[in-house]
């Protein structure tokens, strides 16, 4: 085994480039390294100006995102020995507009997450003198739908969204989900009307792509079916009994 | 005046190819298991054409029988079951769970709630074939 | 936002749920021996008279037109998404839909017809 490795990185200069292309780098092969320590020792060694995201190196924080051989993966959980000969090649997340290098532009991502009302709401206005009481039962229905990092792989992967963007897609609908199936939420109604528009969750086609490269095992497909599932006996309660509905 | 943006100049917006599905393995299997319902819509009209057949008299049913032995429709045919076999497998490994989850929770392994439905697939065939073969 | 503004989805989706059960439990069989082993002769064919008595039996014609009516829908369901996905062509989404649903409407009327005027 050589004791280098090729790695080919996407480059961009918004104020020159048309388009990303991409440049190769000639890194140590360490047998402990993930592969954004190669893109630490390339901004370090090699180039400073290249540019992306990182934070913890453990993965949790979600920041080091990138495409990796074409798929989607968190770079400091990403073994650089695994892509020994080489040449590996690192590209930013599909599907997002690229700011500079591998930086890609988060906004819309943001809002949707905003957008479903990711917090408890109580339809009254009762003030608890002591914590709500979950059993581990309750807790059981949602709790994979809170490892959830906003790493963005999700919508890398999907290609719904990378064919309309107006999708919420993967990460936003298992957050909705994760408060939807909460037993102290009672919110589930406003959800529902942001959700079931054309663009919510059903643009959703089960490629299942979002659940295999998630890193916490969210299984954010298992969400939207699930959530399916309730807009669905949700659509019928309202056409079926008008007068139910709040 | 310059038009400000948050990132200025523009960022790079990429466009997805039309042929997205060719470049990752795990796209064209979906590919795959959606196109599998051109042949379900295919053979549903093969079934009708069946009861058509047995309807109009032994002629017509003879006919129909010969037309089933053309190497085309054979070939169909086994296009039709290699597919329809796909995707029955991938539903069974992707829907059941969804319903176990929505009224048990999650106290139930996947794997679970994908077995009784190959079960299931076994006892329908056996009983339809059973119908059709005129066994009972 | 009224309930109105949501998609009507849902009763397409659950026909395509359900279709997706029917024709993954039934479909295959009934190719392997209609499709592909009764013409090989590899199974015998019970003949058009047997077969007749089975179709007249009102249970036969209720499995059947469940179960076709069922696939058409199905296969118009997922065949107006990959359409709109594999060619990209998410803007005649409406031309998609109404063609889609359309031939699935039709394909339905025929089975009703067919298994009603079985003699």
């Amino acid at each position: 085994m050589s004791d280098t490795i090729i790695v080919e990185v996407a480059r961009f200069h918004p104020e020159r480039d048309a388009e990303p292309s991409y440049e190769s780098f000639e890194v140590p092969l360490r047998a402990d390294w993930m592969v954004l320590d190669a893109l630490t020792y390339i901004k370090d060694q090699l180039d400073g100006s290249l540019s992306f995201r990182w934070s913890c190196r453990m993965g949790i924080c979600g920041s080091c995102g990138m495409m990796v051989n074409g798929v989607p993966k968190l770079t400091c959980e990403t073994l650089l020995i695994n892509f020994a000969p080489g040449p590996v090649r690192i590209g930013p997340l599909d599907h997002f507009p690229v700011v500079k290098d591998l930086v890609i532009e988060m906004d819309e991502f943001m809002g949707k997450l905003q957008k479903v009302r990711p917090w408890i709401v109580r339809k009254d206005d009762y003030v608890p003198k002591r914590e709500f009481i979950q059993t581990p039962a309750q807790l059981d229905a949602f709790k994979q739908f809170t490892l959830c990092i906003n790493c963005m792989l999700c919508y890398a992967a999907c290609p719904v969204y990378g064919l309309d963007p107006s999708f919420t897609g993967p990460a936003a609908v298992a957050l909705a989900e994760r408060y939807n199936l909460d037993s102290r939420d009672q919110g589930s109604t406003e959800r529902t009307d942001i959700l079931s528009q054309h663009d919510g969750i059903w643009d959703c086609t089960v490629v299942g792509e979002c659940s295999e490269v998630c890193p916490k095992d969210v299984d954010p497909s298992l969400a939207i079916q699930q959530y399916k599932l309730t807009a669905t006996k949700d659509w019928f309660k309202t056409w079926l009994m008008p007068w139910g509905n709040k | 005046m310059p038009q400000y943006s948050t990132f200025q100049p523009k960022p790079y917006r990429p466009r997805m190819s039309p042929y997205w599905y060719l470049d990752r393995w795990p796209y064209l299997k979906f590919m795959v298991r959606e196109a599998s319902c051109i042949f379900v819509a295919y053979f549903a009209v093969v079934m009708l054409l069946q009861i058509h057949a047995i309807s109009a008299g032994p002629a017509a049913y003879v006919r129909f029988q010969a037309w089933m032995r053309c190497p085309l429709i054979l070939d169909l045919n086994a296009i039709a079951l290699v597919l329809i076999v796909f995707h029955a497998v991938t539903w069974f490994a992707l829907v059941p769970r969804v319903f176990v989850r929505q009224m048990m929770g999650s106290a139930i392994p996947d794997v679970v709630a994908m077995l009784p439905n190959y079960g299931a697939w076994f006892v329908a065939s056996a009983i339809v074939a059973a119908f059709i073969l005129r066994l009972i | 936002m009224t309930a109105h503004s949501r998609s009507n989805r849902p009763l397409a989706w659950l026909l395509f749920g359900t279709g997706g059960f029917l024709v993954a439990f039934f479909f295959p069989i009934h190719i392997l021996l209609t499709g592909i082993l009764q013409p090989l002769g590899v199974l015998r064919d019970p003949g058009q008279a047997s077969l007749l008595t089975l179709l007249e039996s009102p249970l036969t014609r209720l499995y059947l037109a469940v179960l076709l009516i069922c696939a058409f829908w199905h296969a118009a369901y997922r065949l107006r998404d990959t359409i709109c996905d594999a060619l990209a062509m998410r803007q005649i989404d409406l031309v998609i839909v109404s063609l889609c649903y359309a031939g699935a409407t039709i394909a339905s009327v025929a089975t009703i017809v067919l298994l009603i005027r079985v003699p």
